[in-house]
């Protein structure tokens, strides 16, 4: 049946919460699925304009039954077409949602072995799991938010996290992963290993915090 | 819920941090010649004068009255630009919103244009009513430029004292609360821009066919959203657009159920409102009429309060 296809796509999209949660990894682009429904919906393009151009104007107001399956093609062509695009859609906002999660860390968030946050050995990074126009996608909406917030950088940083308003200055950390050697804002540098416990003002250690490699206490 | 301080365990020392991150202007010129000394010796002059206002208090009352005094030499001056007055009684956190008050009725009728309002609290205000409502705000142009200013000026002052030998143990507490302060102040502007970001993403193509949106937004804003617009294009050709007919590439596209390819901002949300000003009656959907009292707390959809809410008559909660 006409549609099946983009219904099987979007139904599977609606009903698993991991396009949305940042926590988890991204499915992978359902690339061979797509391309059989963009391929169905040019045949029923096809099918449309020949049966058109076949019975001509006349004919088309006589005959019911053509006029009946055109318009089932029809709506089934551009079903289609909003399927596709609420799949996209969908996508977009876990890829953009990720993006702001990893603090604007383009290369931290295509690194491979870092799927957003949790490494396991049988999820896909989030590189692999993008088409390559997502890849484009993300790497200009990447440099869009930096063109934006270049206005405000020398007071603040627009990507720090918004979760919930900062109470301390300070902040006490674990270090989870080893980062080797930071220079800090104020001109410290400070070598992180794995194991260490710092009290940092968190300002400073806010980036490498959302990224992994130290852990609050 | 008024608050977005309310949460917070160390309100003791808030209006303390207020008071501090408040005036850039008059301490700059203390700062200037970094003497903490000259600080003190004003401090020894105003602490006489704030303590008979803060008189009676009890022990970490004059503690925090003396803090402000050494903080804000001339507590005059001072009040009269942030108006922070107020939080005298300590009951700060309230006051940010500014309801929940009934003897505060009168400070709260004149709305935005408040004069008592420090900066902070009517970045709040802004903050609580972008958040609040679907529709897109008028962007806080000078507000933000004005806060931009003071962070910049009390990042440089922190700087030269933190620097400066002089600077006794206590003072870097008081440094402390200053920076916490203004990690919170960043912390609201940041929200601000970003729920606005999302709201301008998520509407791109509205606002870019709807010309009476436009001057709502900054003009960064505006260009954000065409390029956003362009580029989500841009990915949607290229991942299938292309490869579908001809006839069916188009991005404006109203579906045979009415629904536009457009999303537009839903106005048929509920929010929560609390009126400042008697808003008169609204009638309901099923013909009903609602009176909007002063002082009421109500839940009605958007689309019938949205005048005054944007009048600022009611507010968003």
């Amino acid at each position: 049946m006409y549609g099946d296809l983009a219904l099987q796509l979007v139904t599977a999209s609606h009903r698993s919460t991991l396009a949305n949660t940042a926590q988890l990894p991204l499915p992978k682009y359902a690339l061979s699925l797509i391309l059989s429904i963009c391929l169905e919906t040019r045949q029923l393009g096809n099918s449309i304009t020949a049966a058109a151009e076949q019975h001509g104007q006349a004919s088309l107001s006589q005959d019911r039954g053509l006029l009946c399956s055109l318009t089932v093609q029809h709506l089934a062509a551009r079903r289609n077409k909003r399927c596709l695009l609420a799949y996209l859609q969908n996508r977009v906002g876990g890829i953009k949602e990720r993006w702001w999660d990893a603090g604007g860390g383009l290369a931290y968030l295509l690194s491979p072995g870092t799927s957003s946050g949790v490494t396991s050995e049988d999820a896909p990074d989030l590189r692999s799991a993008l088409s390559p126009q997502e890849l484009d996608f993300l790497r200009g909406y990447n440099s869009l938010i930096l063109d934006y917030k270049s206005d405000f950088l020398d007071v603040l940083d627009l990507t720090a996290s918004i979760d919930r308003p900062p109470s301390e200055l300070m902040v006490d950390v674990r270090v989870v992963k080893d980062a080797g050697e930071v220079i800090l804002e104020g001109g410290e540098r400070i070598d992180f290993r794995k194991g260490e416990r710092f009290r940092l003002a968190r300002g400073q250690v806010e980036r490498l915090i959302v990224q992994g490699f130290l852990e609050e206490v | 819920m008024s608050s977005f301080f309310d949460d917070d365990d160390e309100d003791e020392s808030l209006p303390v941090a207020r008071r501090q991150a408040g005036p850039p202007q008059q301490w700059g010129n203390g700062a200037k010649a970094s003497s903490s000394r000259s600080l003190s010796r004003e401090q020894s002059l105003v602490s006489e004068s704030s303590l008979e206002v803060g008189g009676g208090g009890t022990g970490s009352r004059s503690f925090l009255t003396r803090l402000e005094s050494t903080i804000s030499p001339r507590r005059g001056r001072y009040s009269e630009s942030i108006g922070l007055d107020s939080v005298l009684d300590g009951e700060d956190a309230a006051h940010d919103i500014g309801i929940g008050h009934e003897d505060n009725d009168e400070l709260d009728l004149d709305l935005d244009d408040d004069p008592d309002l420090d900066d902070v609290q009517r970045m709040c205000r802004v903050w609580v009513k972008e958040r609040g409502t679907v529709d897109i705000m008028q962007w806080e142009g000078d507000l933000m430029d004005t806060l931009f200013d003071k962070l910049e000026q009390q990042a440089k002052m922190v700087n030269t004292l933190r620097s400066d030998p002089q600077t006794s143990e206590e003072e870097h507490f008081k440094l402390v609360l200053v920076q916490t302060e203004m990690e919170r102040v960043k912390f609201l502007i940041r929200s601000y821009v970003r729920t606005r970001l999302s709201k301008i993403e998520k509407y791109c193509q509205y606002i870019l066919s709807t010309p009476t949106v436009h001057p709502l937004l900054s003009g960064a804003e505006m260009s954000h959203a065409k390029r956003y617009a362009e580029l989500l294009h841009t990915h949607f050709q290229h991942s299938v657009l292309d490869s579908l007919p001809e006839w069916l590439r188009g991005m404006e596209d109203t579906y045979g159920d009415g629904m536009s390819m457009v999303a537009k901002p839903n106005k048929n949300v509920p929010v929560l409102i609390y009126c400042r000003k008697d808003c008169g009656e609204i009638t309901l959907e099923g013909g009903e009429a609602a009176a909007l009292a002063k002082g009421t707390t109500h839940l009605v959809k958007y689309n019938l309060v949205e005048s005054w809410i944007n009048l600022g008559w009611a507010e968003v909660l």
